[in-house]
């Protein structure tokens, strides 16, 4: 499976699964930060998983999967945004690159404490509004048909959507402390 | 506009061009606004998560086909299986289309309700399948072997990967299927060659995995830890994590008698029917009805328990327990999908001391006794136990110490057409299910329905 020669690491497919299926969320949040949508986040997925299966001879240890994963997705991440060109709304490649050297200095643990702090946290709502907070990731126009039904205006909707989504982020915030803000969780 | 929310415009698609291009240049300049947008990022990626975790268990409730829209860790655990194989499951899964997942390969006295075929032999796609007795085997078209033990429930999701909603299952997985995937409510385990074994306790909350032979490893998602079990070795898991144990998972045991008290009901509980023709009553069963056009054929049923020199009051709560059998009489398709009952209570003794059969205009109407609680059945639904466990119940019970005591069972739901089913449950006299009973608990049972 390894591109040249021998590979480095006596890791077994079972453990590339493993590895791949443990960091998975962190790399999809990893992409988040650069690409400006889902779909693109799940192409560069896609793509990626199957270079890290190629190169996986390369991976030195076990503990080197998550850093090692986060440069070739960021590679395939702002490769993807070069093919989408000027008509999409997409950050500068200066500010990508510094994104990017800063969104690669999560690990693991900090990604699965934010995962935690956010379940907890969201429970705290009410079901209008978790289903309010959700509703962008339940398909198209979910947010609009839920402004429909309660008789509002999809602006108002939205409004209301970006103070729940501040709400949610500050308790995440207080849950997880100031500490895992100064290292960029 | 603040800077936090034009993130979050960013972030759910809203943001126009300009907002995109403000943002960008606050960006370059503000370290602090970077760190809070990779935060967001986080944020938003942990919540798409689960609202596509919550869309799939909608998904399976609903027992519809799920395809799954993006790539999946199932496919990427598929690379296990060779290049080959990983190909084949990523084209699987960016093709939506309902492949096969799996067959069934045989049954053993399996019943079942399912969106999915059931004959053994059929092929099935993404979906659903819930086993309501007996067992059946399952071969995912990875070549994993799943045998089903009922009443359990099953989604099957891509040829490497299932999940065991309710019920137990052991799993053997060939060489060609390392890296299958079968998830629990709480957690997933990744097979590396074995046959191991996972059952999931739906009312605990509480799954557990024991390998047979060979290696797996179990994952808790939400605590994010992991256990590799090999050998004998078998793991436990809740809702905040799991335990690993070093051999083979203790033998279950029944739940504990301790703490509550269960009295049987008199004998000569009866039914009466709005007729008064008694070939329409029988007295292994206490039967409910309630018919159109008129009560003729309503049945209505009284059953009575004595409570003498027996306390409520050292108690924390009471429950009403009644074994539905089925009986055939009448069609469920007449009835509404959920039928809901009453239980009133009246203090004496319902039961006539000359063993006379008492008549519908005889009887207590609700309207004399007191309304103590309502359970539902579904129409499909023609087994079981039943009844309340309410607040009032046991108020009446303490209101009534050291006594008899009677009970009115009634349909409160009308059938839609003539000829609906008579819902009938075991009295003291039927000869295989126990009639009604009245159970005390020192501590009120755990309510696993509330969220």
């Amino acid at each position: 499976m390894e591109d040249s020669g021998q590979p480095r690491n006596q890791l077994s497919e079972g453990d590339f699964m493993r590895l791949l299926m443990k960091h998975e969320p962190a790399l999809r949040a990893f992409s988040r930060s650069l690409l400006p949508d889902w779909n693109l986040v799940d192409e560069v997925i896609q793509e990626a998983s199957l270079t890290l299966w190629e190169k996986f001879g390369q991976l030195e240890s076990e503990s080197g999967f998550l850093p090692w994963a986060k440069v070739v997705v960021r590679f395939k991440c702002l490769s993807a945004i070069r093919d989408l060109g000027r008509d999409r709304h997409v950050f500068s490649e200066g500010v990508l690159e510094l994104l990017a050297d800063e969104a690669a200095e999560m690990d693991a643990d900090d990604h699965a404490q934010a995962m935690r702090a956010l379940r907890v946290c969201l429970a705290k709502f009410s079901k209008p509004h978790q289903e309010l907070l959700l509703a962008p990731y339940s398909g198209e126009g979910r947010v609009k048909n839920l402004a429909i039904e309660s008789g509002k205006s999809a602006n108002a909707l939205y409004k209301l959507l970006g103070r729940l989504r501040e709400k949610l982020s500050g308790c995440v915030h207080e849950s997880i402390g100031k500490e895992g803000l100064a290292n960029g969780i | 506009m603040e800077s936090d929310q034009l993130i979050h415009r960013y972030l759910i698609g809203e943001a126009t061009a300009e907002e995109v291009a403000t943002l960008d240049g606050l960006l370059a300049k503000d370290p602090a606004l970077r760190r809070k947008l990779i935060f967001e990022a986080g944020t938003d990626a942990g919540l798409r998560e689960i609202a596509l975790e919550r869309a799939s268990d909608e998904r399976a409730e609903k027992a519809v086909a799920v395809p799954v829209s993006f790539l999946s860790p199932a496919s990427l655990l598929a690379i296990a299986a060779g290049v080959v194989a990983f190909f084949g499951a990523l084209l699987w899964t960016l093709s939506s289309k309902p492949e096969v997942v799996a067959t069934l390969v045989s049954s053993e006295d399996a019943s079942w309700e399912s969106s999915l075929p059931t004959a053994p032999g059929s092929e099935l796609t993404a979906g659903y399948l819930n086993l309501t007795s007996g067992m059946a085997t399952i071969r995912f078209r990875s070549g994993a072997e799943v045998v089903l033990e009922a009443p359990a429930n099953l989604v099957l999701e891509t040829p490497m990967r299932g999940k065991l909603l309710a019920g137990a299952a052991v799993i053997d997985v060939p060489d060609e299927a390392i890296g299958f995937i079968m998830e629990t409510p709480d957690s997933y385990a990744v097979d590396h060659g074995t046959r191991f074994a996972v059952s999931v306790d739906e009312k605990e909350s509480h799954s557990a995995f024991e390998v047979l032979e060979g290696e797996i490893s179990v994952h808790h998602p939400v605590t994010g830890e992991e256990v590799r079990l090999s050998g004998r070795q078998s793991s436990t898991v809740t809702g905040s994590g799991m335990v690993k144990i070093d051999g083979p998972l203790p033998e279950k045991t029944l739940e504990s008698t301790k703490g509550r008290v269960r009295i049987d009901a008199l004998p000569g509980a009866f039914s009466v029917v709005g007729n008064d023709e008694v070939e329409y009553l029988h007295s292994d069963f206490l039967m409910a009805k309630k018919s159109l056009p008129n009560d003729a054929f309503d049945r209505r049923s009284l059953f009575t328990f004595d409570l003498t020199g027996f306390n409520p009051g050292r108690y924390a709560s009471a429950g009403i327990l009644l074994n539905l059998v089925p009986t055939g009489i009448g069609y469920a398709a007449h009835l509404p999908v959920v039928n809901r009952f009453q239980i009133y209570g009246k203090a004496g003794d319902a039961i006539p001391v000359d063993g006379s059969l008492p008549q519908w205009k005889t009887v207590a109407k609700p309207e004399e006794c007191e309304l103590l609680g309502t359970f539902e059945i579904p129409r499909s639904q023609k087994r079981g136990t039943f009844g309340i466990e309410t607040p009032e119940l046991l108020a009446f019970l303490k209101a009534n110490p050291n006594g008899k005591v009677s009970f009115l069972l009634i349909r409160e739901t009308l059938e839609l057409e003539r000829g609906g089913l008579v819902h009938t449950f075991a009295s003291d006299s039927h000869p295989a299910s126990s009639g009604p009973v009245l159970e005390f608990y020192q501590k009120p049972k755990p309510d696993h329905d509330t969220e």
